[in-house]
């Protein structure tokens, strides 16, 4: 699974997407994949999850990322337990 | 049409072949069609480290037992019906790599368990690329 360093960049995707996106994005971009860059707090929108990654890619090459989707508790859904 | 099999324990398989975005490493695996996995590709750790793939993002994906689990993702290429998709192939702790439903969502899935074969047919184009 995620290691600490990948759960600690959900944290702040998480808590940036809800303190600062989520009442304007689920008015305007419901089912968008929304890829959240921490440090800076910028975001980057697509209809499929590559497009959004894609773009935050190439304005923070280093940088890794958290991806969400508008109006949904998880990006995906997974039909197993592992 | 991209064929496949059905093997011993009733597992849908295809052969694909998947690609680092940018350096020559390519490989060839067989990938189970899950269709509970609303994604579009799960790649097994050893998969991922013999590409040589480079972690990009963290998402989350709700299991199905209600429980909320982090995934890794990687960009990576996917040879599918005669082009190079780019997608987030998310990291399994399994050992099988995973096909979901959004790369088959302009597809027709025909699995024939008594003749253990199935078919994917595309209906329009594959995802453009980004």
């Amino acid at each position: 699974m995620a290691s600490a360093q990948s759960l600690e960049i959900v944290r702040r995707g998480e808590e940036i997407y809800s303190q600062r996106l989520r009442a304007e994005l689920e008015k305007t971009h419901w089912g968008y994949f929304v890829t959240i860059e921490p440090d800076s707090g910028d975001y980057y929108l697509g209809r499929r999850m590559e497009e959004a990654t894609a773009a935050a890619r190439r304005a923070h090459p280093e940088k890794l990322t958290y991806t969400g989707r508008v109006g949904f508790p998880t990006a995906f859904e997974i039909g197993f337990c592992p | 049409m991209i064929n496949g099999r059905v093997d011993d324990y009733g597992r849908a398989l295809v052969s694909v072949k998947v690609r680092h975005p940018v350096s020559a490493a390519v490989i060839n695996l067989d990938a189970w069609i899950d269709t509970g996995f609303t994604g579009l590709l799960f790649l097994t750790q050893a998969q991922i480290a013999t590409l040589g793939l480079s972690k990009s993002s963290t998402v989350q994906g709700g299991l199905a037992d209600g429980s909320v689990v982090a995934f890794d993702t990687y960009p990576c290429q996917i040879d599918w019906f005669g082009r190079r998709v780019h997608l987030e192939a998310m990291e399994t702790p399994g050992r099988f790599a995973l096909i979901g439903v959004q790369l088959l969502e302009d597809c027709t899935l025909a699995i024939d368990y008594p003749a253990r074969t199935l078919t994917i047919t595309a209906q329009t184009a594959p995802p453009s690329s980004p």
